[in-house]
């Protein structure tokens, strides 16, 4: 019983320092994504919003258990991406992409990446911390 | 031997540096210049030894533990508020789907979540009054410094009204009239239309500005508490914050985010 209460302090200590943390998401993602898993999505680039307070990119997904399904990819704001290195060219409809995203908690074709590794074309691009 | 004497030396002269370093003056800093851009510096690490909540973000003394520090103990309304209160973020989190945040339809943050949020602001020190200008939202406050009394009965406003004076080299804010429907921090900690904030702005050095509030809002919380000390640190312009870009929110683009994006991935609806 102490260790679960020592658990919660610490796991809620943890999350009171991760609070300001590299990256922002106004409306938070932890409860939406499992940010303890990754999966890989491959497919075409069907759209990219690069737009406030969060970009979107939309996949239609030739491999895995989502091919077939057009999976929509949770990104961070303009601002806090092109401070990553990345721009509004960055992803072109009909790209090859494949990314490495937190899956939605719910199962859908949805994921997160807010600071990911990702791979245009054959051509691997990383975050700027 | 002649690598002994090497070394001997060279560590003579590593200590003399840290000496001198040490020595070293503290740059010099004008107390009461807050102009510029000031970024995130976090709370300061005393906030660590405080921490005594619940998973659910409860203090063993009936108080919140909010993004501010811990509160004072809750009313019973302040509970009710509390756990009224969907948050997509913090320790009572539900999916950003099922959350009744306004901020998730870009309605405004208002003063005290810009604060908290950690996005830069540029401070702007006028004559009559020092505006503070957030680059999350590109929105702007001021504080009157031009003798006014603080006015009752004002608002709401999100950014509330603001009367200010100088307490020795300490900038004292008073802020009334923030509009109840915003929220203290991201994590859904709530306050009543009749907060006062008292803000303490304090630059400790040539790089930190340091911000204490006490909250006095008697609906929510039994008495009057005082905030964790949050340090902003001086932005340079080769600092990732050193220019302030625009960060707004459009309804029409939050709107098209939630449906297509935000909504499906806490399967609140088919995709």
């Amino acid at each position: 019983m102490k260790t679960r209460t020592m658990v919660r302090r610490w796991a809620f200590l943890a999350l009171v320092l991760a609070a300001p943390g590299a990256v922002f998401a106004h409306h938070g993602t932890g409860a939406s994504y499992f940010q303890d898993r990754t999966v890989e999505i491959k497919g075409v680039v069907t759209e990219f919003l690069w737009r406030n307070p969060h970009s979107a990119l939309f996949i239609d997904v030739t491999e895995g258990p989502f091919k077939g399904q057009n999976y929509a990819v949770e990104l961070n704001s303009p601002g806090v991406m092109m401070r990553q290195g990345w721009t509004k060219k960055q992803f072109q409809p009909g790209d090859d992409v494949v990314i490495h995203v937190h899956p939605s908690r719910a199962g859908t074709a949805v994921g997160e990446c807010l600071s990911c590794t990702v791979v245009v074309n054959g051509k691997e691009t990383k975050p700027r911390q | 031997m002649r690598t002994r004497i090497l070394g001997l030396s060279s560590f003579i002269a590593v200590g003399c540096a840290s000496i001198a370093l040490a020595q070293q003056p503290a740059a010099s800093f004008d107390a009461k210049d807050l102009n510029g851009i000031w970024g995130r510096g976090g709370a300061s690490p005393s906030a660590a030894n405080q921490v005594k909540a619940d998973a659910r973000g409860f203090l063993p003394d009936g108080g919140l533990m909010t993004e501010w520090g811990p509160s004072s103990p809750l009313t019973p309304k302040g509970l009710a508020q509390v756990n009224a209160n969907k948050s997509g973020k913090g320790p009572r989190q539900v999916p950003p789907a099922f959350a009744n945040d306004l901020l998730g339809d870009a309605n405004p943050p208002g003063l005290l979540r810009a604060l908290v949020y950690g996005r830069p602001f540029q401070v702007i020190v006028l004559p009559d009054k020092i505006v503070q200008l957030f680059e999350w939202t590109r929105v702007w406050r001021e504080i009157w410094m031009d003798g006014r009394k603080p006015l009752e009965d004002v608002g709401p406003f999100w950014y509330g009204m603001s009367v200010g004076r100088w307490d020795g080299n300490t900038l004292v804010a008073e802020t009334t009239g923030l509009d109840a429907r915003a929220w203290m921090d991201q994590w859904g900690s709530p306050f009543s239309d009749v907060l006062k904030v008292t803000e303490r702005w304090r630059r400790t050095s040539k790089d930190n500005l340091e911000l204490t509030m006490t909250i006095d809002d008697p609906v929510m919380y039994a008495k009057p508490w005082t905030t964790t000390p949050r340090n902003f640190r001086f932005q340079t312009k080769d600092m990732p914050d050193g220019e302030m870009i625009e960060v707004i929110f459009a309804p029409v683009d939050e709107q098209e985010f939630n449906e297509r994006v935000r909504n499906p991935a806490g399967g609140a609806i088919a995709k």
